[in-house]
């Protein structure tokens, strides 16, 4: 009895001294990660965050380091060259003078290898965990795994184009920090490069065909063309060869049915999905992914009074935020008199025919006969024609005149293909001015995605946002054809895709015109064309200019043409060809090696 | 000492034994050191028979025979009972003051004052403000050097104050003190009446506040609440305390008039004349609160109940508070006084109207010559410039309040095992539960500018949170006195956890505004846009545990040493390290008792004192392990899919901030205590700082990870001086001053893994702006702004800045390489003076308080330039700032100002009287007190004492225009 006693006391003891002293901790509005699969949709939720992920980074800071700092779209300041000026950040991409602590050279980094540790973590898991006690088959693993794979990939050679043989390769869920893939840039670009076209080899057999939202085997293709297409820039090699080989088996239909859109408005509908030109395109939806009116293909673009009740230039109301802060490369200077609705009276020199530029200029690079040169609009029946906001902004549904807000408050808005401060705010109207100056009614806007009325009942951010499409693949082709001297193979290939910018009557003349400004079929219009047929699609910096080696060696607007502290030189330092690591990385990671352009002699 | 004063109380009482018939007289003069005492009590004990002392201090009561008890009593003085037949002429009232043998409290106990080695500063209800206020803590600004109390909207009744010890030292962990209720820690000040506190204690340095371990570096501030009476069984005294105050609103910084603005050209004229400001503000903003409260003692105990209301409404025209609140102390002795049961409880409800403070703002800037209202009586809605809204439309179109219940409870059970002259030994065990619950409630009808803005028709938002602590502490109690040793001892176990819940949920669309928020669900939104709603929940609980020690050693009352040590655990940290120690010492030497002093008369006290402690900072909860959170959607097999992801990026190594601290001092008393103060010089170091740092990625998958690297220094001195100018005079002034000065710095931002070149801090705003007013770096003082230095305007009006090379450039092209530090926004000295004077029943207090050597950065007139928008600017628009067109949208050293100030803080005359036959009316006191008087200082923004002085981000004025104001309050304490 006493023993029991005893026991018992020594029982109550050992409980209440445990409890006394207990400090685990329990989370309640998380899942502990030991419990995290329970079954498949467990899987899917943890791929689904990847997607989401990936899309954030993609869709907003690759584009602005691909695009602001290529020769199409620029970020511009206004209201005397304080509003959007964002320290800078942004207008540094614009005008090639970027740095290591730039932040957003930070935030793409940051973003990525978030989505490569998450990717990194499922396949550990899926090789790891227990799948029948989760009811997941080896098979159906093994396809996530492959799925997986493949966006790695698709992580690393959005962080390889930015950054080549800096990187380091990251693999394993491990608490070790890699170093740079190799000390030698590149050496290093080469491993990446390798390991790229080994993943995308490996994975491709257990991905799926066509599932338009997902990673499936004409996505990895076309990526993996990409790595070869670009070989010379990426690891000093010739690969166009086999890029070629590669993408005529992608246009046999080996890896999926895909087929040209006839109305290229399909590309960009809300159901675009069903297209059949996309092979790959970001799921969107208001308030459940990112959306790609955050991946600033239009509401950058977009002036206060885009959206509104009663007035607005779509006819549509609704929360997201305008930057106002994005124009397309103007066409023109600033000669001439200036008009009290901005602008000039001449309408400046055209950079393209005055200047004899091969870049910039958007809207004259255009033929004058294509559909697409002309004023945005939609009707109430959802057709739409234009891509580009230019002249007087008017109401959707009154035609009333709308205001200006900003530097040009109380006067209507009427945008012009030029950039200056045309009421001298801030500074005096030069000739060429750079996008730091450009007054709020500066430079024409672009619609990438279209914003219908509200009647059409269609949200434009749920309209999904295309990554891959056929169209490359055309592209892709005739550039190797190019090269290899065959420029009527290279015409009749981009012709396919062109045709429908014309209507049949005018593809007559234009099927055999390079185009304004062009005399012939030779690199300068397949650069040209790669332009205006991915225009703000994300990749004119880096499929683009660098292959043409034109991203720090070309001119185009303001380059060499601006005064003072407008000034920026013809040809850049070829070390902006490659951004430099972002300067936090190289601070806790002492094995990155920076890109050796950037590290002071 | 006390020897002799009883031989002569005795000697003395012989002489004036007066015998008469039917009973025993007793009469005489009570005095205190600087002359008689009016309107002191005199009792038969145990009876209803008194008197209280008239103007001359002098007496006279016939109590029931010569062996009767007689008490003397009197509010700051220490009660005296003598037998009717030996009460001496002249009673020396002893004050109860700090130099004597005053109780002090301290963590887990309490101190003689003269005992005390750390440094602590005690501040008694009878020295706190008096008058309106929004949260007790205001009734200590400028009363303890080296704290610093700042309210920024006082006016208004639903915002709060910020208080910070020392200088901050901390980078994310916080730096407000602890506050800890009758020995409950991190309790909320507002959720008592200020009536019921009877003393505020600060422990400024490590060694007295490390006996709270990871909740102890930014100081702790200890709150006793009023007690049941001690005076004899069957007394009860009733108090009522009531005050009606009213708001006068000062007059914001100019602006253009209507006309004004019309002649400027700039923007178009509508045709109406409307003064926006005024258009906002209360006709009468006032307030009131009443208190009644209940007190007494039985045979074995005591009691103390209150309750107390209170209403406010503020100067513009929606703010407005009401409070309940309802307060119980009880004690119980048993079983010969060996047990002893304390039960306690506290609730208050408050009601909360809120307004729209960024009104204001806009009130000073919009077009003023647009109208209020459209001739349909509906609100006029400007449609442009951006974003523009209608301030009296943002105001009053919408519906906004809350409701807030605290609820504290406490029950304690003492076990006194020895008590004796010699050894005292008990054990307290203390349950606690402190709750509280706020809920929120939120339309926008569907015709406001939300809908001409966003296109929402009708916005419903509701929110819930609610937190409860249960704390079980038990403390064992020793203490010891024998001949010249005196020995106090605790130790002890607690336990608390801390939890919280919260919900919260938006919905717009509504067909009816009636309806309010009531029927959230039938927003359409939620079906046709579910994107525009919102729903959230959330709960968390963490836990720390401790054991602690604490000795106190009184060697002769000249030599006084005090160690403590505390462990504690908290969930908060990481696997490896879940526990930490917190140890602390303390040393004083009282060199006026030595009696190599015997010859100093004048030198009542010199004590110097040493003090070093460890005490630490937590961060929050779950964040060292892996957890996997909600993260996105995507679209997958034709759903989408609620993605998840690890939460947080793992840091088993996570532990708590340190704070090392040493503390010299020294108090001080001379000429019969009637000087006195105290000095402190402190150092305080706290390394292993919590920070968010950039993780290595790869391989980690969140870019921060929080881990403790950085460290901070805090070095200064506080100056305490108090003097009796005139006290044997007719008329008293007493006058004291309470200086302090310091900084802090960053020491290290840095180990071998983490490494940051430097921490931004508060970001400048703007569209598409990621720029930030702070820049620290190893070495930086905290304060450094950082911005470009400015070097006047082109003849365009551009503002120019130099670059790195002495050149000028223009600052909209300033590259962010040419920033520099350009000024620091931490007072050098911070000063406050108070002054009381009394003559018969009459007092006056003056008091004033200062900041001085801090640049402030004039964010308000950096905004309200002539170029800035087309809407009003402020006058200096077009005065002093007139040839600035663009200032870059930059920080620059041309906005920062001076921002020394002495504000007078507050005047209180008030008349006590307490009659002579106190049978109905024990005391009555009525006062008169004018705040926020006048402010001297050179700034032109806002009122300096308004802003900020605390924390990293101090000094950015960017004040939001709501009404800086005069408060006169006219109030009355009764005590039956």
């Amino acid at each position: 009895m006493r023993k029991i006693f005893n026991t018992l006391i020594m029982a109550v003891a050992a409980v209440s001294l445990t409890a006394c002293f207990d400090l685990s901790e329990k989370a309640f509005n998380r899942i502990e990660k030991d419990n995290f699969y329970q079954n498949e949709g467990s899987v899917k939720g943890a791929i689904a965050s990847v997607y989401y992920t990936a899309e954030g980074s993609f869709g907003e800071y690759f584009f602005y380091l691909n695009e602001f700092s290529a020769d199409q779209i620029a970020w511009r300041v206004w209201n005397g060259g304080q509003w959007g000026w964002d320290n800078a950040e942004k207008f540094v991409l614009s005008s090639h003078t970027w740095t290591s602590e730039s932040s957003i050279i930070q935030s793409a980094w940051n973003n990525t290898w978030g989505a490569i540790g998450e990717c990194n973590s499922i396949i550990n898991d899926l090789q790891t965990i227990d799948l029948d006690a989760i009811g997941v088959t080896k098979d159906r693993a093994a396809q996530y795994i492959d799925e997986m794979k493949t966006l790695r990939a698709w992580c690393y050679y959005n962080l390889f184009e930015v950054w080549g043989g800096a990187l380091p390769l990251n693999t394993e869920v491990t608490s070790t920090v890699p170093p740079s893939a190799d000390p030698d840039f590149d050496k290093s670009c080469k491993k990446i490069w390798q390991f790229m076209i080994d993943e995308l080899d490996a994975s491709l057999e257990n991905l799926p065909v066509q599932n338009v939202n997902r990673m499936n085997q004409a996505a990895n293709r076309m990526l993996k063309a990409r790595l070869l297409f670009n070989a010379e820039v990426f690891v000093k090699e010739d690969h166009y060869a086999e890029a070629a080989t590669l993408c005529q088996s992608i246009l046999n239909g080996d890896f999926g049915n895909y087929s040209l859109a006839g109305d290229f408005r399909d590309i960009y509908n809300i159901t675009n999905v069903n297209c059949p030109e996309i092979v790959f395109a970001l799921a969107s939806e208001y308030g459940k992914s990112h959306g790609n009116a955050y991946n600033c293909r239009d509401v950058t673009f977009f002036p206060y009074n885009a959206f509104g009740d009663p007035e607005s230039i779509f006819g549509s109301n609704n929360d997201q935020g305008r930057w106002n802060c994005v124009i397309i490369a103007p066409s023109h200077d600033n000669t001439g008199t200036v008009l009290p609705t901005g602008g000039t009276d001449t309408g400046g020199k055209s950079f393209l025919f005055d200047y004899g530029d091969k870049l910039g200029a958007v809207w004259d690079r255009f033929d004058d006969k294509d559909i697409r040169k002309k004023a945005y609009h939609a009707d109430t029946d959802g057709n739409w024609e234009g891509l580009f906001l230019l002249g007087p902004q008017v109401d959707y549904y009154t035609g009333a005149a709308l205001p200006a807000d900003a530097d040009r408050e109380g006067q209507d808005l009427v945008y012009v293909d030029q950039v200056g401060t045309f009421q001298n705010k801030g500074r005096d109207l030069a000739p060429v001015m750079s996008p730091h100056w450009g007054e709020t009614n500066s430079g024409y806007r672009l619609v990438r995605y279209p914003v219908l009325p509200d009647v059409c009942g269609v949200d434009f951010r749920n309209i999904d946002e295309v990554e891959f499409r056929l169209a490359e693949v055309y592209y892709m082709l005739a550039e190797c054809k190019l090269r290899a001297g065959d420029a009527n193979g290279a015409k009749d290939l981009v012709n396919q895709v062109r045709k429908r910018y014309f209507k049949s009557a005018d593809w007559t003349t234009a099927q055999d015109s390079p185009g304004p400004g062009f005399t012939a079929f030779d690199m300068d219009w397949m650069l040209n064309e790669w332009g205006k047929e991915f225009l703000c699609e994300g990749r004119r910096r880096r499929t683009d200019l660098r292959r043409f080696d034109k991203f720090t060696q070309g001119q185009w607007w303001f380059f060499g043409r601006g005064e003072g502290d407008d000034s920026y030189p013809a040809k850049r330092d070829r070390k902006y060809e490659w951004f430099p690591l972002p300067e936090a990385a190289l601070t806790v990671n002492p094995g990155l090696v920076q890109n050796p352009n950037y590290v002071a002699k | 000492m006390k020897r002799i004063i009883s031989a002569l109380t005795l000697w003395l009482s012989l002489t004036v034994m007066v015998f008469a018939q039917g009973g025993y007289q007793v009469k005489g003069v009570v005095m205190d050191s600087q002359g008689p005492v009016i309107g002191a009590t005199v009792m038969e004990q145990g009876t209803s028979n008194g008197t209280a002392t008239g103007l001359d201090g002098d007496y006279i009561l016939r109590v029931s025979s010569p062996e009767a008890l007689v008490e003397i009593s009197c509010i700051g003085y220490a009660t005296q009972v003598f037998p009717a037949k030996a009460v001496p002429a002249t009673i020396l009232l002893e004050e109860d003051s700090e130099f004597l043998d005053d109780v002090v409290v301290i963590g887990y106990g309490t101190l003689s004052k003269k005992e005390l080695s750390a440094s602590v500063v005690q501040v008694d209800s009878k020295d706190f403000f008096r008058g309106t206020t929004n949260n007790p803590m205001t009734m200590l600004t400028g009363k303890v050097a080296g704290l610093n109390v700042v309210t920024s909207q006082g006016s208004n009744p639903n915002s709060g104050s910020d208080f910070q010890i020392r200088g901050a030292t901390s980078l994310n962990a916080g730096n407000g003190p602890l506050v800890v209720i009758d020995g409950i820690p991190g309790g909320e000040l507002r959720s008592l009446s200020p009536q019921d506190i009877e003393s505020m204690t600060v422990l400024k340095d490590a060694a007295s506040a490390s006996i709270y371990g990871t909740s102890g570096a930014n100081g702790v501030i200890l709150i006793t609440t009023k007690k049941g009476s001690k005076d004899e069984p069957g007394t009860a005294h009733v108090t009522y305390d009531g005050a009606f105050n009213v708001n006068f609103a000062k007059d914001p910084i100019p602006v253009l008039t209507a006309d004004e603005w019309v002649r400027s050209r700039r923007g178009t004229d509508y045709g109406y004349r409307t003064d926006w400001y005024k258009a906002l503000l209360r006709k009468f903003s006032y307030g009131h609160s009443h208190y009644v409260s209940v007190d007494g003692s039985t045979k074995k105990g005591s009691y103390n109940a209150s309750v107390n209301y209170k209403n406010s409404l503020g100067v513009d025209l929606v703010d407005a508070r009401e409070e309940f609140g309802a307060r119980a102390a009880l004690e119980q002795r048993l079983i010969k006084d060996i047990f002893q049961i304390n039960v306690s409880l506290n609730v208050r409800r408050v009601n909360e109207e809120y307004g729209n403070d960024g009104s204001f703002g806009t009130a000073l800037t919009i077009n003023p010559t647009f109208p209020i209202y459209n001739e349909d009586g509906s609100y006029y809605q400007p449609t442009a410039p951006t974003n523009a809204t209608n301030p009296v439309e943002a105001m009053l179109n919408k519906t906004a309040n809350g409701q807030r219940l605290f609820a504290t409870g406490a029950v304690s059970l003492k076990a006194n095992f020895i008590k004796n002259d010699v050894h005292n030994f008990s054990s307290t065990i203390t349950y606690s539960l402190d709750y509280n619950d706020y809920k929120s409630n939120n339309y926008t009808p569907i015709e406001s500018h939300e809908k001409y803005w966003n296109g929402y028709e009708g916005t419903a938002s509701l929110s819930y949170s609610k937190s409860w602590r249960n704390q079980l502490e038990w403390l064992f109690n020793y203490s010891f006195h024998k001949d010249a040793h005196h020995i106090n001892a605790v130790a002890g176990y607690s336990y608390q956890d801390f939890n919280s819940e919260n919900m919260g949920m938006t919905n717009r669309g509504f067909a009816y505004d009636s309806i309010l928020w009531n029927d959230i669900g039938a927003g359409t939104a939620r079906t046709e846009n579910p994107a525009q709603t919102s729903m959230s929940s959330g709960k968390s609980l963490s836990k720390v545990i401790a054991l602690l020690a604490r000795v106190n050693y009184n060697w002769n009352n000249l030599i006084f040493v005090q160690a403590s040590i505390r462990r504690e655990g908290a969930t908060n940290f990481g696997e490896k390290n879940k526990w930490g120690n917190f140890p602390a010492a303390s040393i004083a030497w009282e060199i006026a008792n030595m009696g190599f002093m015997s010859g100093a008369k004048w030198v009542n006290s010199l004590k110097p004192r040493f003090s070093f402690g460890i005490t630490g900072r937590r961060g929050g909860s779950n964040v060292a392990r892996p957890t996997y959170g909600s993260h996105g959607q995507y679209y997958m097999d034709g759903e989408w899919i609620i993605g998840y992801r690890p939460a947080s990026n793992e840091n088993p190594e996570l532990r708590w901030e340190k704070l090392m601290a040493l503390n010299f001092g020294v108090d001080f008393s001379f000429f019969d205590n009637r000087l006195r103060g105290s000095l402190d010089l402190y150092d305080r170091e706290s390394p292993d700082l919590l920070y968010n740092y950039t993780a290595p990625q790869p391989p980690f998958i969140h870019s921060s990870i929080l881990v403790n690297v950085g460290k901070t220094q805090n070095l200064g001195a506080e100056l305490s001086v108090e003097g009796d100018i005139f006290a044997k005079t007719k008329v008293k002034w007493t006058s004291g001053i309470n200086a302090s000065v310091g900084y802090s710095r960053i020491v290290t931002l840095s180990n071998q893994i983490y490494g940051a070149s430097y921490i931004d801090m508060l970001g400048t705003g703007g569209l598409g702006q990621t720029s930030y007013y702070y820049r620290y770096t190893e070495g930086s003082r905290i304060g450094q702004l950082y911005g470009y230095q400015a070097a006047g305007v082109n003849e365009f009006g551009d503002m120019m800045v130099y670059d790195n090379e002495g050149n000028t450039i223009t600052a909209a092209s300033a590259n962010a390489a040419y920033k520099r530090y350009i000024g620091n926004t931490i007072p050098k000295l911070f000063l406050s003076w108070n002054n009381t004077i009394r003559y018969k029943n009459w007092d006056l207090n003056i008091f004033m308080n200062g900041a001085f050597g801090h640049m402030i950065y004039n964010n308000r007139r950096a905004n309200n330039l002539q170029s800035s928008g087309n809407a009003n600017v402020f006058r200096s628009a077009y005065t002093t700032d007139k040839n600035v067109r663009e200032y870059g949208g930059v920080v620059t050293s041309y906005f920062l100002e001076k921002g020394d100030f002495m504000k007078i803080q507050n005047i209180t005359l008030g008349y006590t009287f307490v009659p002579k036959q106190k049978d109905i009316l024990q005391s009555l006191r009525v006062f008169l007190t004018a705040s926020d008087l006048y402010t001297f200082t050179g700034y032109t923004g806002t009122d300096p004492a308004l802003l900020s002085t605390n924390g990293l981000t101090p000094g950015v004025d960017n004040g939001t225009g709501y009404p800086e104001t005069r408060v006169v309050t006219l109030g009355a304490t009764v005590t039956f």
